[in-house]
């Protein structure tokens, strides 16, 4: 479970994160939902320890994890996988080598089985004709899904964790990112997507949060979510309709 | 005004403070588990391997001019037969090291901050750190490690081939015989001379690969922010060479009993 108890993050004199508490379980369906600069990506970075929160407490599974060292951090963020919005690939490596990156970090095996396990993924999340492609020469959505294959290849993580999936994607792409992420957690591993495309919240999560300023706004199902008065909400909706 | 200078000074002092964690965790990387051999090894093809031509062909123009100009002042006073020596020294000990560190830091330095900070702006160093890899290991323990092999390895190449320009123009531009130049340069064989050619590639190194490394890492702010970081490592790196040249002579002089 992951626990935010009145967690503050300042950058400079401004707040990204305000006070904010909230809790979500391993098996929840979420969406985190807000304009640019709302501190949404700021949420996954705190639950993985990339950023320490200045005031309050981040807790994961019952720890602590606030002021942990990079080392002690390591079991907590193998728990999740993480894919950025852009899929941080690395650029001068192959699509084999990308997801075989961590696979060499982690396991002593033979190159054989590497490939296998490499393109089982691949198929896994239907890429595997782009194995032996440069990152640059795949489109928006395959890199998203070559980062998503390569977040399962060394370790089975029990939540998914996703910044912006869909952002900048075609229709049909970010359709095929939505069912991947609705297969994967089939099998009772939640995940938080964090979007400002409500199509994508709508679809996808069970919990919807709303933030803005660092602040939670909303918290509640999808019904609640679009019958809710908050103005901020109402006028986010009316611009997604539009 | 004074909350202000308040203010930059902390930043200034945190930012001296990561720097020396940086440095340290890299320096300390290099006897801590995992290695990471391929890294190193590719460090020492791009940083060293790469920057072999470069460096030849500066150093053998330097050598050039250097001994033109001395051989030209020295005819004057009949001291000819000197060139070779005098070419030697400011080669080995001056001119060589700092000369073949300021191109190490303008190619590897820059590349290496380059590198980092394109990585950090697109959350590859958080990839790292996610899977649970040590980033500093991982990216800036070969680097450092890398440099302390390569630039020791490019100064003694590159004294070599300022040494043969050297004696290329005192035989060809100055009539002078190459067993005068060889037999004067043979007297540098010296520790004097020898000790500190030889310390401060190393010491040029980790500086070279820890302000780049430190600066790449660093980076905020897209394109314009990775063009700040590049010239900053370049210019600290630049900064701080010059400076411990002067330092680390001064020290190994006294050292070897040569200073008062």
């Amino acid at each position: 479970m992951i626990e935010f108890e009145n967690v503050q993050l300042l950058r400079g004199d401004r707040a990204v994160i305000d006070g904010m508490s909230l809790s979500i379980e391993r098996n929840e369906r979420v969406a985190v939902l807000g304009g640019s600069g709302s501190g949404k990506t700021t949420i996954l970075k705190l639950i993985l320890g990339l950023l320490q929160a200045d005031e309050g407490k981040v807790i994961v599974d019952g720890r602590d994890i606030t002021n942990l060292k990079e080392e002690e951090l390591r079991d907590t963020r193998l728990k999740f996988s993480l894919t950025f919005q852009d899929g941080a690939l690395f650029d001068s490596l192959t699509v084999k080598e990308n997801v075989a990156f961590f696979i060499r970090e982690y396991m002593q095996i033979d190159e054989d089985e590497i490939e296998k396990r490499v393109r089982d993924r691949l198929r896994e999340v239907d890429v595997e004709e782009a194995i032996y492609m440069m990152p640059e020469e795949l489109s928006g959505g395959m890199k998203r899904r070559v980062a998503i294959a390569r977040s399962l290849a060394a370790h089975e993580p029990a939540m998914f964790l996703y910044d912006e999936p869909t952002s900048d994607l075609d229709p049909v792409n970010a359709g095929k990112i939505r069912k991947l992420i609705q297969d994967l957690s089939s099998g009772g591993r939640g995940f938080i997507l964090v979007t400002h495309e409500m199509v994508d919240a709508l679809k996808v999560a069970e919990r919807l949060i709303f933030i803005k300023g660092g602040k939670v706004l909303f918290d509640g199902d999808r019904d609640s979510f679009q019958r809710t008065d908050i103005q901020e909400i109402q006028a986010f909706l009316r611009e997604a309709r539009a | 005004m004074s909350n202000q200078l308040f203010e930059t000074t902390k930043s200034r002092i945190a930012d001296l403070q990561s720097f020396y964690f940086l440095s340290i965790r890299g320096i300390t990387g290099i006897f801590r588990r995992p290695f990471y051999f391929d890294d190193f090894v590719e460090q020492m093809s791009y940083s060293g391997a790469g920057s072999v031509v470069i460096v030849a062909l500066v150093s053998l123009f330097i050598g050039m001019a250097l001994s033109l100009q001395i051989s030209a002042e020295f005819a004057v006073l009949g001291l000819q037969m000197y060139t070779g020596q005098v070419v030697g020294i400011s080669i080995i000990s001056e001119v060589g090291p700092v000369t073949i560190g300021l191109i190490y830091a303008g190619r590897s330095g820059s590349g290496m901050a380059s590198e980092l900070g394109s990585m950090i702006l697109r959350n590859q160093i958080d990839t790292f750190r996610v899977f649970g890899v040590d980033p500093i290991k991982k990216l800036v323990t070969p680097r450092i490690l890398g440099s302390l092999v390569m630039l020791p390895c490019l100064t003694v190449i590159g004294d070599f081939v300022s040494m043969l320009g050297g004696a290329y123009v005192s035989a060809a531009v100055a009539n002078q015989s190459l067993t005068v130049y060889w037999n004067a340069v043979h007297v540098l064989f010296q520790a004097r001379y020898v000790v500190p050619g030889l310390v401060k590639p190393f010491l040029f190194g980790l500086i070279i690969s820890c302000v780049s490394c430190y600066s790449g890492l660093k980076t905020r702010g897209g394109a314009v922010g990775l063009k700040s970081s590049t010239t900053r490592a370049f210019v600290i790196s630049t900064i701080f060479i010059i400076i411990s040249d002067f330092v680390v002579t001064r020290i190994i002089l006294v050292f070897l009993g040569y200073g008062s």
